[in-house]
């Protein structure tokens, strides 16, 4: 389905006024959709519940947006359907959260994302003054002198921070986790499997538009981001709370994919593309997977979800798929992108391998973690250990997550 | 009445006749803010009588002097020509910098902003919003042919600082009516430093404030709130009212969606276009406090 937009190895691309498509946007235009209907699948209770209409419509909204917001050319009406994401998933979070945390966690996110996306704002508009053009497809090349001197880098930062807050890089994360904890199922595999993926699309954007522009910024920005990788991948080993294991892990892949896209070569543009596909797919599963064992046992915390091998030998099938993947096993996309991103790493720099290294043995042990501790073990004295059997709909849901993943490696070049 | 004044007051030609308009635009706005003799808004009335009366005292004060050094009447069709102003240019900037510090005060801007909020919280909403809106309708348009190049500094100055003031002083208010006036002190900052860059984008953002902060105040109007602990009860009015609510808040704080960043978007443009980088960071900082105030209220309704 991926291929036959990119069948051969050339850049295609096609227009529609003020739309345009090549086949990055493509590919994750098909993650939109893949990831909106399943979060109609997992949201599957709110039917019972009575307020599904409305979010119904807002989860419709978003795809929208979502798929305005990698088909449009302009960056100016970029920036606006980019802040117009965050409105309804505020509002996911606001209105279908269990918490009252859940309006921190809220505000949280609509500071941080807005405060960051104002330098973007009067960066645009100063792109828009400096070179007279705003479209994505059109290439300035930058000569590396002209990014030279304080507040040249001052404004190449300013167009790339609401990305990097967006992503989230290491310095800027904290207000993923608490909006993942926060949010409803639908939520999180949103804002994991797509939101995120905006951040990395609009880099990756601004990095061609400036083709050659950034090298001052791109050191800096690479190397705090893949330490700050390794120590998010330390963090994860000590979280309590599945929901937030999985968002820290998603800063940590995340981590990667900014140090592969700033060694500024091939390899690392094509491994963040296959690994925010890849991370899209899988990190949703995750946390679809969260949401339903929190459907069943009312609780996020590992100590309580124990030995849900006992409870749900079905559901530990697809934990175990989902976590391999994760891990970046072999037989998925995951690897592929990672074997890209480290590669282009270390092409920048031999030094790196040490925080590569520890960076990709603890991304296994933690995933290893979130496993084991949540289907292994004494099932918690508090729970019935009848076995429950998964509907056709959960279990279509989790094959769905897992297809892609382990089929589009037969044909990696997007 | 109100409207007759104001009117009258941007249609004369001639200095006093301004003055004139000012005046009784000031006594009918008092006179209506104040029939229901509730002993808080007579308190509202007199301060808001004391400073705008000063107010137009100094516009009064900065026409002689500007008779004085132009020997004109006329603010709107003389042409300054600084060749004829030998040894008076001091007298003339000086009345122009006293007129607009009249008007300063009259709106509300930073030096002279506490009046603000004391006022409105004391006054009933329907006050609030001719207040916050209508009444800024003369001032603009005057402080609008008074700014120019030698007023560059006071004017940027002035607008920075009252949209950080409008940011900080809103932060940590549970009263709406103090917040709301907190939030149009902002936007006056906005509107000052977008005067010396684009006189159209003045007016559009005008327009959009006036009927973006209308729909909120109509909003707090018709459900009667005045702090926090009766905001809460938003279970009353069903959640499609709740998104209505706070879309009209976002809107106001100028979120990309909405109507109210249009004229963010109108106002940077027109700072970036002329090349005043650090206006609009500052007046971006402002806003942001704005916005972290208006997600306080919103996340307080949505409990």
């Amino acid at each position: 389905m991926f291929g036959m937009f990119s069948s051969g190895s050339g850049w295609k691309f096609s227009s529609l006024g003020v739309l345009g498509w090549d086949s990055m946007s493509m590919s994750l235009i098909f993650l939109v959709f893949w990831i909106s209907g399943m979060m109609m699948m997992a949201s599957y209770s709110l039917e019972s519940k009575g307020s599904s209409y409305m979010f119904y419509s807002l989860v419709y909204l978003l795809t929208v947006i979502l798929f305005l917001c990698f088909s449009i050319m302009n960056m100016f009406y970029f920036y606006l359907v980019f802040e117009a994401s965050l409105i309804p998933t505020l509002m996911l979070i606001l209105g279908w959260g269990y918490q009252p945390e859940r309006l921190q966690a809220g505000s949280y996110m609509l500071m941080y994302t807005v405060s960051a996306s104002l330098p973007l704002l009067m960066g645009v508009l100063c792109v828009y003054s400096l070179f007279g053009g705003i479209n994505f497809f059109s290439v300035v090349y930058v000569d590396s002198l002209m990014t030279e001197g304080i507040y040249m880098s001052v404004f190449m930062l300013s167009l790339m921070l609401a990305f990097l807050v967006k992503l989230p890089m290491y310095f800027t994360h904290l207000w993923l986790p608490k909006a993942h904890v926060e949010a409803p199922v639908a939520g999180s595999m949103v804002l994991a499997g797509v939101l995120l993926k905006l951040g990395g699309y609009g880099l990756m954007r601004m990095m061609s538009f400036f083709w050659g522009g950034f090298h001052t910024v791109y050191s800096v920005v690479g190397i705090l981001s893949l330490w700050g990788a390794m120590i998010t991948s330390l963090i994860c080993l000590r979280q309590s709370d599945v929901k937030s294991l999985i968002a820290y892990s998603s800063v940590a892949h995340m981590g990667l994919l900014i140090g592969g896209l700033m060694s500024g070569v091939y390899w690392g543009w094509e491994g963040s593309l296959i690994i925010m596909l890849a991370h899209g797919v899988c990190s949703s599963g995750l946390f679809a997977l969260a949401g339903l064992s929190y459907d069943i046992l009312s609780s996020r915390s590992v100590v309580v979800n124990k030995g849900m091998l006992v409870l749900l030998p079905s559901l530990t099938f697809w934990w175990f798929l989902l976590s391999v993947c994760n891990l970046a096993g072999p037989p998925s996309l995951n690897l592929v992108g990672e074997l890209f991103l480290i590669s282009s790493i270390l092409s920048y720099s031999d030094y790196l391998c040490f925080v590569i290294g520890v960076l990709s043995l603890f991304a296994a042990g933690y995933s290893l973690y979130l496993y084991v501790s949540t289907q292994h073990g004494k099932v918690s004295l508090y729970m019935n250990s009848t076995v429950i059997n998964l509907s056709g709909r959960v279990n279509s849901m989790f094959f769905f997550h897992w297809v892609p993943l382990n089929l589009i490696i037969f044909k990696v070049d997007l | 009445m109100v409207i007759i004044s104001t009117i009258f007051s941007l249609s004369s030609g001639h200095i006093l006749g301004v003055w004139l308009g000012l005046e009784l635009n000031m006594l009918s706005f008092i006179s209506f803010s104040i029939q229901s003799k509730n002993f808080n808004e007579v308190e509202a009335g007199l301060k808001y009588f004391l400073i705008q009366a000063l107010g137009s005292g100094f516009w009064l004060l900065g026409s002689f002097l500007f008779y004085l050094s132009m020997g004109s009447w006329f603010l709107f069709e003389t042409i300054v020509d600084f060749n004829n102003l030998i040894g008076l240019e001091n007298i003339f900037c000086m009345a122009k910098v006293i007129m607009m510090w009249g008007l300063f005060m009259k709106l509300g801007a930073f030096p002279i902003y506490f009046w603000v909020p004391s006022v409105m919280n004391e006054m009933s909403w329907f006050s609030c919003i001719i207040l916050a809106t209508w009444q800024k309708f003369i001032p603009l348009i005057l402080l609008s042919y008074l700014i120019g190049p030698e007023t560059f500094f006071l004017g940027i100055i002035v607008s920075v600082m009252s949209s950080l003031v409008g940011g900080v002083g809103g932060l940590n208010q549970t009263r709406l009516r103090v917040l709301m006036a907190y939030s149009s002190i902002g936007h006056l900052g906005w509107m000052i430093g977008l005067m010396y860059m684009s006189w159209i984008g003045v007016m559009v953002y005008y327009g959009v404030y006036f009927v973006v902060s209308l729909s909120v105040f109509l909003f707090l109007w018709l459900f009667e709130f005045s702090s926090f602990m009766q905001v809460t009860g938003w279970r009353m009015w069903g959640k499609s009212m709740l998104i209505l609510f706070s879309l009209n808040f976002f809107s106001l704080a100028g979120l990309p969606p909405f109507l109210g960043f249009m004229s963010k978007w109108v106002a940077l443009q027109a700072m970036v276009n002329s090349g005043s980088y650090f206006l609009g960071c500052g007046l971006l900082v402002g806003a942001l406090m704005n916005l972290y105030y208006y997600t306080i209220v919103v996340m307080n309704v949505s409990v």
